[in-house]
């Protein structure tokens, strides 16, 4: 009779306690998959042992099973002036297709990326490439995002970022214009010179 | 006294420390005498400075400027020489998203429309005072030493009067030590921006005016957005603007950049710096090289009437009629440094507008 592989482990092991029972699945999926649970592996060192040698002795600081990569602002402003941007010479958000039932879009997600990884299918212009970094002095990255005819910052309904990223791009471009990284939009002052003349 | 006092004006209580109610505010803060209908405590009037006439080693007067910068004669000077592109003034701007209206008119129609366009865009053209910076004086109010140590922090009133001018709003500080003097200048504009923010001027001063930043935009050649943003956040009486601005008008120069700056509302401070600084040379000199005669007598009537003791100013009066190429050359021969290229781009203009009379007499015959 064919069974499932963690079927037969069971009972090959003979476990009667449901313990038991969680405990051989896991190691038989364990075995077939390598997942790296550090909690199944004997001691604390034991495990530590593990992580140094799959992530090639780097100290993770933020997230422990991160898949995202951390890129610096510098690395993200070199990626915008190379070849390596596939955009087509268009904004990053330009073909970005959102997908919602209907006509009318609803606001967009609040965040794309959970625990330091990607949890939604389909993420926004800037949670799906980890090379687009929001920072004031990624100018090239922050003008595509600022409207040339009026000088606000574009409805993320229109670009199609997360909540998250979006409060971060506002939040950007306005360091970008306290610094003078971009020309924000000024009224015209007028001057009634009788208040100058004492 | 008091009562009087708040229903004549609106009173605003600020401090770094506890609010108290009104009343506590007006029997801390309240003098014996009415300031708000004396006038006396205005802004610190330029009548000492123009007393003050010491002449350093360019031969320039540590003068007030204003009051010759907003003479009519030298508005009207300014205004021609810094021309009206009608192209560049109504250029793009970033303004909200509107559709286009058509419209069908008649030519009287069309005539009014273009006129008063016109006249908008002449608004826009209106020059920022050009003024040395202020002086702050802290006169003393009344001295009231029993109020000493009356809190932790200095009490701040504000006048918030509807109709009130910002510069001339009445803003009084109470010291710790119980005196009571008009605020700062500093404090003034922070109130100003507290109970009537402008839009385009922050609270802190944005760090685009810091060295770094502002060095930066220079060698990419930003001036007119540098000047805006100055005109917006400062008031022209400010050290930081004049600062920004005398440094933006140095670099200009240096770089012979004046066509940027052409059309725009900051040319005629420009041009009203360099004369007043004896650097109008290089101006000159490019409005020869652009063939604009005019322009270039008016600037040298300009200099005559900043510096009415120079050598200039009295040859350009001996002059019977003041032709432009004649105002020109008296220029040239006394005041300025730049003496030879002057000299040429001069009589590269005259040859130029020989022969261009010559064809047209040609083509007219």
């Amino acid at each position: 009779m064919k069974m499932a592989a963690p079927l037969r482990s069971w009972i090959r092991a003979g476990c009667q306690t449901l313990q038991g029972l969680k405990d051989s699945l896991s190691m038989s999926l364990l075995q077939k998959r390598n997942l790296n649970v550090t909690r199944m592996l004997g001691t604390e060192k034991e495990a530590e042992a593990v992580e140094e040698a799959e992530t090639g002795g780097e100290a993770g600081e933020a997230e422990k099973d991160s898949r995202r990569k951390v890129v610096s602002p510098e690395t993200s402003m070199k990626y915008l002036d190379s070849e390596a941007l596939g955009y087509r010479g268009k904004p990053v958000w330009f073909y970005y297709r959102r997908n919602f039932k209907g006509r009318k879009p609803p606001p967009t997600r609040r965040t794309c990326i959970r625990k330091g990884q990607l949890s939604t299918a389909s993420p926004c212009p800037i949670c799906r490439d980890e090379y687009l970094v929001l920072n004031f002095q990624n100018v090239k990255l922050l003008e595509q995002f600022v409207s040339p005819y009026t000088g606000e910052v574009l409805d993320s309904m229109l670009t199609g970022v997360c909540q998250k990223q979006h409060q971060q791009l506002i939040i950007e471009v306005m360091q970008a214009w306290d610094e003078g990284l971009l020309e924000k939009k000024l009224p015209t002052r007028v001057y009634d010179y009788k208040d100058y003349k004492s | 006294m008091a009562a009087s006092f708040i229903s004549r004006t609106f009173l605003s209580y600020t401090s770094c420390g506890s609010i108290r109610t009104l009343k506590d505010a007006v029997a801390v803060g309240c003098t014996r005498r009415n300031f708000v209908t004396t006038g006396k405590y205005q802004q610190a009037n330029s009548e000492d400075d123009k007393l003050n006439t010491v002449q350093n080693s360019q031969g320039a007067t540590h003068q007030d400027p204003f009051p010759i910068f907003s003479k009519q004669e030298v508005q009207g000077l300014l205004e021609r020489i810094t021309g009206f592109n009608a192209l560049k003034v109504a250029g793009p701007q970033k303004k909200p998203l509107q559709r286009a209206v058509y419209k069908l008119l008649t030519d009287e129609q069309l005539d009014k429309e273009l006129q008063e366009a016109h006249g908008r865009l002449k608004e826009k053209l209106q020059m920022p005072p050009f003024m040395n910076p202020y002086k702050d004086n802290t006169t003393p109010l009344s001295l009231d030493p029993d109020l000493a140590d009356f809190d932790t922090a200095k009490y701040v009133f504000t006048d918030i009067s509807y109709g009130v001018k910002d510069r001339h709003r009445h803003v009084v500080v109470r010291e710790l030590d119980g005196s009571l003097n008009i605020a700062p200048r500093s404090t003034r504009e922070r109130m100003n921006q507290i109970y009537n923010p402008r839009e385009g001027r922050e609270f802190f001063k944005p760090r685009m005016f810091n060295e770094q930043n502002l060095e930066r935009m220079i060698s990419k050649k930003q001036y007119i957005y540098i000047l805006d943003r100055a005109c917006c956040q400062f008031e022209p009486d400010d050290p930081d603007y004049v600062n920004v601005t005398r440094r933006v008008y140095s670099a200009v120069n240096d770089a012979k950049a004046f066509e940027d700056l052409r059309s725009t509302r900051h040319f005629g401070c420009l041009a009203f710096y360099l004369v007043w600084n004896r650097m109008s040379d290089l101006l000159l000199l490019d409005m020869l090289n652009r063939d604009l005669i005019s322009d270039a007598k008016d600037l040298v009537i300009l200099h005559c009437i900043i510096h009415p003791d120079s050598q200039c100013a009295t040859s350009v009066g001996r002059l019977e009629k003041e032709e432009p190429v004649a105002v020109v050359k008296a220029y040239i021969e006394t005041e300025a440094k730049l003496k030879a290229q002057l000299e040429l781009s001069l009589q590269a203009m005259e040859d130029a507008m020989r022969t261009k009379e010559k064809s047209e007499e040609r083509s007219s015959s």
